[in-house]
């Protein structure tokens, strides 16, 4: 029976069974990080799909046709109320609930970047989603997803399992590929499950029939699956307690990113992680500075303001950035909702992160600015954030593999990143 | 007692999966090919039947292999390769129940996926608004409702629920609701069709010409495409199954074709009778004037002219934005017919999309029918493939393509090797591939004859085919419910294991549809979600799937525990022991029988079965 505890491809004995109890996490922390390049980096990707509507959570409040275009739903000018936008800059407000990222920007470590989008012209959630997981807008063939290309193009001959990890139920496409990555939607149950007493049982059944296996992809998945189910046990993430005054949103999103900080203390080597937030579609009924955008805008800003401060020990090694994938017609529609749009926003967030600024060009808001007349036109395409984080943050140096058929020109980078 | 005898049970289990390298080392696969040139040892009787169950059913049922054992192997695929001759009422009667399957796609559509404006409506006649259903967006700058009322405010998620309610009385579903039956369809007809082949020929279809069930229209318009595209055309020829599936809503939507108009085309008939409406307008009010009649109400006149205009305004934005769309063109060439490296151009692609220009469907949204709009159509000359389609073919132009890329000889091979790669192996040998396509080519594309070239090929049969495929998580989870004879609904609790290995339900996104190779499917998570699916299937986890082990126990009543490890190995894994093997397992287990036979929820074997089913060996075929 094998009963060493190997790190993927790397065969390195960590531990022996006897050992195991007594977990050696020094030991497993200097095996997960990166020999040569320091402490190893960490890329948190969120994706709010639905399409979130940016004009109401960054809001250029110096745009007259803002308010003209929106009767309704409005977030008020910064001072005109309770509900009012929290200036950022003197033409942009944030929403009043994402206050949880005012400290950030107020400390610079939270960027935005506006009007950012597709150069494609889908107003297809599905479709759009799809092109930005792939990263090739207007190819819709492309089998694997851009996060998983950025793991193909930088070998980690001492990755484990965990190098990437969605917090999510199903593998999200920009995950998919040929580099191994990991779905997990609770930690809890990662392994063998439901045998009860007889968990190890089975289990061990189950590691040696696949360890006698013919030597084909059975048996090679078979043992890495074992070792990471041995690996987590080992590491035992749920023994991280949240840190102090941290309160995540008791949400299936709250908790996914509780898990992942757990994770990341735990030190099981990931590099890069995802996770999704829904409920963004909002036709009818948007609201503004309270309302339904707005509570979807406290749990989004509450979770992400929290993982971070849980893991203010790690914020210098960290990147969170959240995407969606459009942004909604400027003009409210019949309903006191808005409609599937062009351009929208993302944020940025770590120790090495220039905050406190709203990057990307502005286009405006006036008939002639709008893209087919009704929408945010997109100043910058959303590979340049990418890639930007890519290159600054991950240090990939092969970025033409990560965006096929797009000519990326670092040039064009945001400065998103400090040096 | 029981928890020691079955960890006794399970150093015999670790033995047993030692035959899975003696399986294995017979097969040159895990050698590089340059092995012995001599012809390996040819498959057994029984190998062979278990070897066609495998590969042409989606797994074998209790006494299948000994059916087909009697009758011979060839006139079980001969009843296969002609379902229509099958009587399948016991799975007919099991869709009975399910709602979706007998709506039309326009009943569907007023069912399943109702507009917004129609729901509003709907809900004001019983004195709701729409916004009920969303409620928590009293934005501070809407107008407030008057102080009275507000104090006889119900609160407002009792009357998101008395609005749902209501909707429901009225026979409004969710859309998700569609999806799920669709999804449960299919598994039943896995389960318990006796069409086996013609499944297992839709599933491989539908997935050859993928459509994501979820990208809007798509939703409703799924069920008459697997049922009448893809189902129904399985066996004929490829040239028809291309143009069902060309002409479907279903994919017209999914590749974007029904938006693809030329930008050159004079308009649409809309367009025209928008137009034409505008100058009897004013021609009426002319000739009033000139006639000396009472001329109309000159304000409402100009109203309703400005209303039109700006109408006709709009719809030609909307054309000029519409454009052309070559998505359909792409995918039809790379994925569909001649393959990535098939020597089209991106040229082709530009004229395929133009002759397609003009395929569009009728309101997607409310279960339209495919129709051709000759207003959008770019009636010029095209250029396929080195063949000239003059200008002027109109809707033709479309078949022609179709003719075109079906008869093309790279098609042929593109087909049969997606097929040899579904039926044979990962990597199928290019002998096998010529001998499909030549059968291809000569039949003009009958899939009954290529599929009959494939099954008696000597390739088929030979050892290293045999056990060599992974099975995908579809065929994992619905062929361990037809080992143990058990009975599923095929509800979501049962589908949620199939997604979460990956090959969710008509959920595959992209249009390439699910790989078929191992390396796609075997992986750290799907893996340890075999072995938890197989664990949960044999203890009776999964709600609305039953399994019944006291039904499949040894029928001696003193079975040893060896007996009865044999006895599932044999059972699910159709594998004899190799006297070796049984060696071994007798030495590690001891003569007690294991106290099953009297009942059918004993743990210990549920976890036996669990075992044998998440083991390598099962996820072979």
């Amino acid at each position: 029976m094998n009963r060493r505890l190997f790190l993927k491809n790397g065969g390195v004995a960590v531990a022996s069974l006897g050992a195991a109890s007594t977990a050696p996490a020094f030991l497993l922390r200097a095996a997960a990080q990166t020999p040569n390049k320091g402490r190893r980096k960490i890329f948190v990707a969120i994706f709010q799909r639905g399409a979130m509507d940016s004009l109401n959570a960054v809001v250029p409040y110096g745009e007259a046709d803002y308010y003209s275009l929106r009767p309704n739903i409005a977030v008020p000018r910064p001072g005109a109320g309770q509900f009012a936008a929290l200036d950022l800059d003197g033409q942009f407000g944030l929403n009043p609930a994402l206050a949880p990222f005012k400290p950030l920007w107020d400390s610079k470590q939270l960027a935005i970047v506006h009007a950012v989008g597709s150069p494609d012209n889908t107003r297809s959630h599905f479709d759009a989603q799809d092109y930005m997981e792939i990263g090739t807008p207007g190819v819709k063939s492309t089998q694997d997803g851009w996060l998983n290309r950025y793991l193909q193009s930088k070998a980690e001959p001492q990755a484990t399992p965990f190098r990437a990890v969605a917090m999510t139920n199903n593998l999200p496409r920009t995950m998919q590929g040929k580099s191994p990555t990991l779905a997990i939607s609770n930690l809890n149950d990662f392994g063998i499950r439901g045998a009860g007493g007889q968990t190890q049982a089975v289990q061990g059944g189950f590691e040696s029939m696949y360890a006698q296996a013919a030597n084909d992809a059975l048996r090679g998945t078979g043992r890495d699956a074992f070792d990471a189910v041995k690996l987590l046990k080992q590491a035992n993430p749920t023994q991280y307690a949240t840190t102090a005054g941290v309160i995540y949103p008791r949400t299936q999103y709250g908790d996914r990113l509780k898990q992942l900080a757990q994770l990341i203390k735990s030190d099981v080597g990931i590099e890069v992680a995802f996770t999704d937030i829904g409920g963004w579609d909002t036709h009818i009924n948007e609201g503004a500075g309270q309302g339904q955008l707005a509570n979807r805008l406290t749990e989004l800003g509450q979770g992400i303001a929290a993982f971070y401060a849980d893991l203010k020990d790690f914020a210098d090694d960290l990147v969170v950035l959240t995407m969606t994938e459009f942004g909604r017609t400027v003009k409210e529609n019949g309903n006191r909702g808005t409609d599937h749009g062009h351009a929208s926003a993302m944020f940025v967030l770590g120790g090495a992160v220039k905050g406190g600024q709203v990057y990307g060009k502005w286009p405006g808001l006036k008939a002639a600015q709008l893209h087919e007349g009704r929408d945010l036109a997109v100043t910058t395409d959303f590979r340049e954030v990418f890639a930007e984080i890519a290159q600054g943050h991950l240090r990939t140096t092969n970025l033409t593999s990560l965006f096929p058929g797009y000519q990326v020109n670092p040039t064009n980078f945001k400065g998103l990143l400090r040096a | 007692m029981y928890r020691k005898v079955f960890v006794w049970t399970l150093t015999g289990l670790m033995a047993l999966s030692s035959l899975g390298v003696t399986a294995q080392e017979m097969s040159p696969k895990s050698k590089p090919t340059k092995a012995k040139p001599v012809a390996a040892k040819p498959l057994t009787e029984d190998q062979k039947v278990a070897h066609l169950l495998e590969r042409i059913t989606f797994g074998a049922r209790l006494g299948d292999a000994e059916r087909v054992k009697k009758i011979g192997w060839q006139k079980f695929l001969d009843e296969q390769l002609a379902p229509e001759k099958l009587d399948d009422s016991v799975t007919e009667q099991k869709l009975k129940t399910i709602h979706a399957l007998g709506l039309t796609t326009e009943e569907l559509a007023r069912t399943y996926d109702v507009p917004q404006q129609e729901l509003a409506a709907k809900l004001k006649e019983k004195g709701f608004d729409i916004t009920d259903m969303y409620p928590g967006g009293n934005a501070p700058n809407a107008p407030k409702p008057d102080a009275k009322s507000d104090a006889n405010q119900p609160d407002p998620q009792a009357r998101r629920r008395e609005a749902q309610r209501i909707l429901a009385e009225m026979g409004y579903r969710q859309p998700r609701e569609l999806v799920e039956q669709l999804q449960q369809s299919k598994i039943i007809r896995a389960v318990y069709s006796e069409r086996q082949l013609q499944e297992v020929m839709t599933d491989f279809w539908f997935n050859h010409f993928n459509v994501f069930i979820n990208k809007g229209a798509d939703r409703i318009l799924t069920p008459a495409y697997e049922r009448d595209a893809i189902r129904a055309k399985a066996f004929g020829k490829f040239s028809d199954l291309l143009k069902a599936t060309a002409e479907s809503p279903a994919m017209l939507f999914y590749l974007d074709n029904w938006t693809s108009a030329s930008p050159n085309a004079k308009g649409n008939d809309q367009e025209e009778r928008t137009q034409k409406m505008i100058e009897q307008m004013k021609e009426i009010r002319r000739t009033r004037k000139a006639e000396g009649q009472p001329v109309i109400d000159e304000a409402e006149y100009e109203k309703r002219r400005t209303q039109m205009q700006q109408n006709l305004d709009r719809l030609k934005a909307q054309r000029r934005n519409r454009g052309i769309n070559e998505n359909y063109a792409r995918e039809i060439m790379e994925l569909h017919t001649l393959g990535v490296d098939g020597g089209y151009t991106q040229k082709d692609v530009q004229e395929v999309a133009r002759c397609f220009t003009g395929w569009t469907i009728r309101q997607p949204r409310a279960g339209g029918s495919f129709y051709f709009n000759a207003a959008i159509h770019d009636d010029g000359e095209k250029i396929i493939l080195g063949q000239k389609i003059p200008a002027g073919g109109g809707m033709q132009d479309g078949y022609k393509v179709i003719e075109i890329l079906s008869r093309h000889p790279a098609t042929a091979k593109f087909v049969s090797t997606k097929l040899a790669r579904k039926f044979v192996s990962d990597n199928p040998p290019a002998a096998l591939v010529d001998k499909m396509a030549n059968t291809f080519r000569k039949t003009d594309g009958d899939m009954r004859e290529v599929l009959r070239a494939m099954f008696t090929a000597p390739e088929f049969w030979s050892n290293e085919t045999y056990r060599a495929k992974i099975k995908t998580p579809f065929e994992m989870t619905v062929s361990a419910v037809r080992a143990l004879n058990g009975d599923t609904n095929g509800n979501p609790q049962f589908h949620k294991w199939i997604t979460q290995m990956g090959e969710g339900l008509f959920l595959a996104q992209p249009p390439t549809g699910y790989p078929d190779t191992a390396d796609h499917w075997v992986n750290t998570g799907a893996l340890l979600d075999r072995m938890n699916f197989a664990l949960a299937l044999s203890a009776n986890r999964i709600n609305g799937t039953r399994v019944d082990l006291a039904k499949l126990a040894p029928t001696t009543p003193n079975a040893s525990r060896t007996q009865l490890v044999d006895h599932f190995a044999r059972l699910l894994l159709h594998i004899e022991l190799s006297p070796q093997t049984r060696a071994t397992i007798d030495k590690s287990l001891n003569e007690a029988t294991l106290a099953m036979n009297n009942s059918g929820t004993n743990s210990d074997a549920a976890k036996i079965v669990g075992l044998l089913l998440g083991s390598p060996e099962f996820q072979r075929q």
